[in-house]
């Protein structure tokens, strides 16, 4: 109800404002002081109203996709979250450890079906850094910094030294596989 | 009925009006004094007005209401107005998760008078399973669009698809058997096609059975015995926990859908053949046939795969913990029946439960559609993991039928040559 009247009270002025531009000598009473500080207060209330603008974003409704299927993850999706998780940190962090841990639990599994069933030692070798034989990939598993060749091709590629590390672990693992 | 909100699309046309009329009076142009009355009168009109609450009758006509798999569904959505003019009336029918649209769409915008009527179409591809249409979503604006109103409309709508179980696809199964002639070949003479050995001959043996070349040869009379051959009974076992409801992509069915129809080509085969077969998900919603034979239960076996929640295109909210569905299911299979169990194997605890039962005497086979997808770290990992389950399960003594892009026949023909009998 408040906004109607406003509304109604904003459509009468606007109708004086007219009556005066038709005749001028309902607006005798006024000087060019008083216009001056309409004038001015009108720029300060639009710029404030402008300024809210930007700070409004626009809503809608919104509704799901009806068109397509429910879609159903791929195996791995979980583990693309985990790995993506560790890119916003550094070091040994949580969410870098939770990544290299899952690789570790893999490799290990796929070593022990194809060769020594001894999960222990092979969980060892990996974390001395023993394999696999590429240093970078050696180096993400036992959360040591890349070697420095590896780091600067990382500076030089504006390639997170993270990233490259899992790529080259999970490479590993996949050729450890054949 | 839900409250209507501001879009904010008019936010700041106040402030434009203002900033307007304050110039023109500072610097005594009337020209955009005009142009800060233009702006007020839209300011003006986005203020008035709220959005509407429609009142609104939805019905949906399907072109047939039990089509065949893969068979074009057309939908035909009726909206009556049965309160004020709508100037902005916009729907979105609510298509069930199953299902897919591949004509027309969903969506309609349009205005609706008092008491006018419209109507529009959409075609959805059929699938297996029960499909019912969730309520629509409704949404009316106010004349300027500076207000929305959302609503829903419930009417309720069920496709139910049951196709054939397709055809056949023979599975070797393993060694139970029962006391019924079937297509086991046991380690006991009898009944049946191959060879099993000779023996003396004793009175009453069929004539067809005496080895002739031995009685010119020895002058014995002695008797061919064949091997004779048992029908199993099997339990066609899907998993369909959450854990499986897994597919590489948004085009590929996923592999509960893809085990679902392996199901109903075994269960076709392994009837036809004389054997006693159940049929069972490993899933929080229940579903179970005990094993049988004959029409009428590959019939019961059909609407099952069909109707079943537990085999729903979408997975189910609760987890199935693996103690709980170990003993369900041995609560229900008799001593000796065999398993095939049709799982992705996309995790640790469905090969747990493949070991127990095997260990436990019942003879497991595993199915296992490849749901695995390429191009990510997560994903060539997620694959090496599924490919070192599939061998260990190997190791443990279980067959196993590691199902890719292939027809299920060829990759069983694939399976079969790694399988000592």
């Amino acid at each position: 109800m408040n906004r109607r009247w406003l509304t109604g009270a904003g459509v009468l002025a606007i109708a004086i404002g007219f009556a005066v531009l038709a005749e001028r000598t309902l607006a005798m009473g006024l000087d060019r002081a008083a216009l001056v500080l309409v004038g001015a207060f009108a720029i300060l209330q639009g710029i404030r109203y402008t300024e809210r603008r930007r700070h409004v974003d626009r809503t809608t409704a919104t509704v799901d996709e009806p068109e397509t299927r429910y879609h159903v993850p791929a195996p791995g999706d979980e583990l693309d979250d985990i790995f993506d998780r560790g890119r916003h940190w550094h070091g040994r962090s949580y969410p870098q450890e939770t990544a290299r841990r899952e690789i570790r639990d893999v490799a290990v599994e796929t070593l022990a079906l194809r060769g020594p069933d001894d999960r222990a030692a092979i969980r060892d070798r990996i974390e001395r850094g023993e394999w696999p034989d590429d240093p970078v990939a050696a180096a993400f598993l036992t959360g040591r910094p890349l070697p420095p060749d590896a780091r600067l091709r990382c500076l030089l590629r504006r390639e997170s030294a993270y990233e490259h590390g899992l790529e080259r672990a999970v490479a590993a693992v996949a050729a450890a596989e054949e | 009925m839900m409250e209507p909100f501001d879009t904010n699309r008019w936010t700041g046309i106040a402030g434009v009006a203002l900033l307007a009329v304050g110039i023109g009076v500072l610097t005594e142009q009337p020209g955009a004094i005009l142009a800060g009355v233009v702006a007020t009168a839209y300011a003006a009109a986005a203020r008035s007005g709220d959005a509407p609450a429609p009142a609104l009758g939805l019905s949906r006509t399907l072109d047939r209401s039990n089509p065949e798999e893969d068979d074009a569904v057309e939908v035909t959505v009726r909206v009556e107005n049965a309160g004020e003019t709508l100037a902005d009336l916009r729907i979105v029918d609510g298509v069930p998760p199953g299902l897919e649209v591949v004509d027309g769409s969903p969506r309609h915008a349009t205005a609706l008078r008092a008491g006018e009527v419209e109507t529009f179409s959409y075609s959805v591809r059929a699938v297996r399973g029960v499909h019912e249409w969730t309520a629509a979503d409704v949404v009316t604006r106010s004349l300027s669009g500076a207000q929305e109103r959302r609503e829903v409309l419930e009417s309720a709508t069920t496709l139910r698809c049951v196709p054939e179980l397709g055809t056949d696809v023979e599975l070797p199964l393993r060694g139970l058997a029962t006391r019924s002639v079937g297509r086991i070949e046991t380690d006991v003479g009898g009944p049946g096609i191959e060879f099993h050995a000779v023996r003396e001959y004793r009175r009453g043996d069929p004539v067809r059975r005496v080895d002739w070349n031995r009685l010119a040869r020895t002058g014995e009379r002695s008797t061919v015995e064949l091997r004779r051959e048992r029908a199993a009974t099997v339990a066609l076992v899907v998993d369909a926990r959450r854990e499986a409801y897994r597919a590489p992509n948004r085009e590929t069915a996923h592999a509960v859908e893809r085990s679902a129809d392996a199901v109903g080509r075994t269960l076709t085969a392994l009837l036809s053949a004389g054997d006693r077969v159940g049929l069972a998900a490993l899933s929080p919603r229940e579903c179970w046939i005990a094993p049988g034979s004959g029409r009428d239960h590959r019939e019961r076996a059909r609407e099952l795969l069909a109707d079943s929640p537990a085999f729903a295109p979408t997975p189910p909210e609760d987890y199935l913990p693996r103690r709980t569905a170990v003993d369900w299911l041995r609560g229900r299979l008799a001593e000796g029946t065999q398993i095939v169990l049709f799982s992705p194997v996309c995790d640790d605890v469905i090969v747990g439960i493949a070991r127990r039962l095997d260990a436990r005497g019942h003879l497991v086979t595993v199915v296992s559609p490849d749901p695995t997808g390429e191009g990510t770290p997560g994903r060539t990992l997620a694959a090496i993991a599924r490919r070192n389950r599939l061998r260990r399960l190997r190791r443990a003594g279980l067959r196993v039928v590691d199902w890719g892009d292939e027809p299920l026949a060829g990759a069983i023909a694939r399976a079969r040559r790694g399988w000592s009998r």
